[in-house]
């Protein structure tokens, strides 16, 4: 009976140290044999391969004996480099236009190979990835595009390779309409510089000291007295002086007779009215860049119909009752 | 038999003085009063006329061919002419011919309010309403009397049939926004009662755009008496008019049309000279930037303001209304 017991007892006793065994087992399921190193999936984002305790997948054995041989005992490819993480990832540097980094196979420069606690393994969240090597400072703008303002340097750049210089995500309009609504840019006119695509005519993608990341002054108001610099930006390009002016036969084409009401129209001391008062600098669904509906109050938003004739045109908007001008033959309004 | 033939007159008397008039007047109707000096719209219920002549408080016109093919090919049995109207009372004759001879003459008596004035109109008026069934009915083989809210709203001459007839509204210097552009729609409403009438009134309606003007005016303690009561067109036209703002009257003579009492004193201050205070005619000279004359608006705020007399500055110092102008 005793003998019963005994033997009994030692069949348990097996069973339960087999039970543990597997149980330890399972438990360094994660790490595989490199139980002494168990910190390495501690965080939020994992290596795949980490995760999975494949550690052998990129740490290959040499045939030396870990732990007494210790970084010998094995061999990572390309020391490390890109041509490691190459063995599963898509190369990163086919492109024209490829990151410092990765041109140089240093994946490890942003991102952690085994675990981080930002997205990909990077080394950063964000921006402040970017200015580990970019310096921020640079960066500062009064008034900065969003993104830089958020840190979000990915919004326009790929971090790895593009075909476009600066590795931007899309080449001058095609970038910006990423985010920006593709009918703002899109009317029976259009800007110039946005049909030949190059939206850096007037915008500086970080920022710039003035509103809306323009490159110069360029008034928000609607009204406000005339002055040649607050439209710094329009007049970098356009004649400047359009409204120098009432009685002209050259300044603008905008004109009654040699009456300039372009004159009649922004020179004035208080409420002088803006360009975009009545052109979109964008593009508008009529001629001359002239929108179809301006800012107005309440529910109102100001109707404009500009209709062209040979030599003048008729403007039927919220402003004043319909007027005709006519370079040639002056108009008579009524 | 003398029963009958009194009904048979009693029928011919009733059918002439209605439908078979040879002048039907549809714009202006009989005895109504009118604002605009725009249009007299006759229907001519006689095929064999040649020409009619019209003559307003007396004064004739020439004779007008209302006979010829090309005329019956435009305007069928209808006579549309452009009017300018006395200020008042109207008296228009028209004359019908046929063949030189003259065969009839009807009458017509309308009252001509300007938009500027503020007269009433006599009793024996009554306003004016084109938009009903009855009428509607005879123009409308020319004009679209249903039109779409989007045709209501077009600023395209030839697709908004509003304009056709109403466009003299915008001969005035100063011209409304959604009237200048035609946007009838904004405003007034198919579903109106009278049909196209404005389903609201007053600052109801205005406020519906004008809602910066709302909100500054509600910040403020004291509020003009119009204003209070939401009646924005007390002083403003709605379409349009030849003043600045599109006030019924330019501004002083608007406001003293109210506080006519001003005129008979000498105002704010007596001078060396005896009089008062310039009220207008000379440069204001707060206002340097847009070279406006002095009016009642350089010290008084039409709307609303946060002192007494609606003046414009002197919240805080009594003195600061003055130093706009007399600075050191």
């Amino acid at each position: 009976m005793k003998r019963t017991l005994l033997f009994s007892a030692f069949l348990v006793g097996t069973y339960v140290l087999i039970l543990s065994m597997t149980l330890s087992h399972r438990d360094a399921a994660g790490y595989e044999n490199c139980g002494c190193h168990p910190d390495k999936a501690d965080k939020q984002f994992i290596h795949k391969p980490v995760g999975e305790g494949k550690c052998e997948s990129c740490h290959k054995p040499s045939g030396q004996k870990h732990p007494r041989v210790k970084k010998e005992a094995f061999i990572l490819a390309d020391n490390g480099k890109a041509g490691l993480c190459k063995e599963c990832h898509e190369p990163k540097d086919t492109m024209k236009f490829v990151h410092g980094p990765v041109k140089k196979g240093d994946c490890l420069a942003c991102h952690d190979v085994h675990q981080s606690d930002n997205k990909s393994q990077l080394k950063a969240p964000g921006g402040q990835l970017c200015f580990m090597c970019h310096e921020k400072a640079k960066f500062y703008r009064e008034h900065p595009h969003k993104p830089i303002a958020e840190a979000k340097c990915t919004g326009c750049h790929d971090p790895h390779q593009s075909n476009v210089k600066y590795m931007l995500k899309g080449q001058g309009k095609q970038l910006c309409i990423l985010c920006h609504n593709k009918q703002t840019f899109t009317g029976k006119s259009v800007h110039a510089p946005i049909q030949k695509n190059d939206c850096g005519a007037c915008h500086v993608t970080h920022g710039t000291p003035f509103s809306n990341l323009l490159k110069k002054e360029f008034p928000e108001e609607l009204y406000l007295p005339f002055s040649k610099e607050k439209y710094g930006l329009c007049f970098s390009c356009h004649n400047d002086k359009l409204a120098d002016d009432l009685d002209t036969e050259t300044q603008t084409n905008f004109r009654n007779g040699n009456i300039n009401i372009h004159y009649i129209h922004i020179k004035k001391n208080e409420k002088g009215r803006s360009c975009k008062t009545c052109h979109d600098p964008h593009a508008a669904g009529q001629l001359r860049l002239i929108s179809d509906k301006i800012p107005g109050f309440g529910k109102w938003r100001i109707p404009i119909r500009y209709t062209k004739t040979n030599n003048g045109g008729t403007c039927v908007v919220g402003c004043h009752k319909p007027k005709s001008y006519d370079r040639i033959n002056p108009v008579n309004n009524p | 038999m003398i029963k009958v033939s009194s009904i048979i007159a009693y029928i011919i008397i009733l059918t002439t003085g209605t439908a078979f008039a040879t002048v039907e007047f549809i714009y202006p109707a009989p005895s109504t009063w009118v604002k605009n000096a725009n249009h007299l719209i006759l229907k001519l219920n006689q095929n064999d006329l040649t020409a009619i002549r019209i003559s307003v408080n007396g004064l004739q016109s020439d004779m007008i061919d209302v006979g010829s093919p090309e005329y019956k090919k435009l305007f069928q049995d209808f006579f549309i002419a452009q009017t300018v109207w006395d200020n008042g009372r109207n008296s228009i004759l028209v004359d019908l011919f046929t063949g030189g001879q003259k065969i009839e003459s009807a009458k017509l008596e309308i009252f001509y309010l300007p938009a500027e004035t503020s007269q009433q109109a006599p009793p024996e008026f009554t306003s004016n309403t084109v938009h009903v069934p009855n009428t509607e009915r005879l123009c409308a083989a020319c004009h679209n009397v249903n039109p779409t809210p989007a045709q209501m709203n077009s600023s395209l001459e030839k697709e908004n049939p509003c304009y056709r007839c109403h466009k003299k509204m915008l001969s005035s210097r100063y011209v409304h926004g959604p009237a200048g552009t035609y946007s009838c729609g904004f405003c007034h409403s198919n579903k109106g009662k009278p049909k196209h009438t404005v389903p609201k009134r007053g600052a109801a309606l205005c406020y519906e755009c004008h809602s910066d003007m709302a909100a500054q005016i509600k910040k403020r303690k004291f509020i003009h008496g119009p204003i209070e009561a939401g009646m924005c067109e007390v002083c403003h036209d709605s379409h349009g008019s030849p003043n600045e703002s599109q006030l019924r009257l330019p501004i002083n003579e608007l406001c003293l049309s109210c506080h006519g009492h001003i005129k008979t004193q000498v105002h704010v201050v007596r001078t060396t000279n005896g009089e008062g205070h310039p009220l207008k005619d000379k440069p204001d000279p707060a206002k340097k930037a847009t070279g406006r004359n002095m009016s009642c608006i350089s010290c008084h705020n039409p709307h609303a303001a946060d002192v007494r007399y609606y003046f414009v500055n002197n919240a805080e110092d009594r003195m600061q209304l003055c130093q706009m102008c007399h600075n050191k």
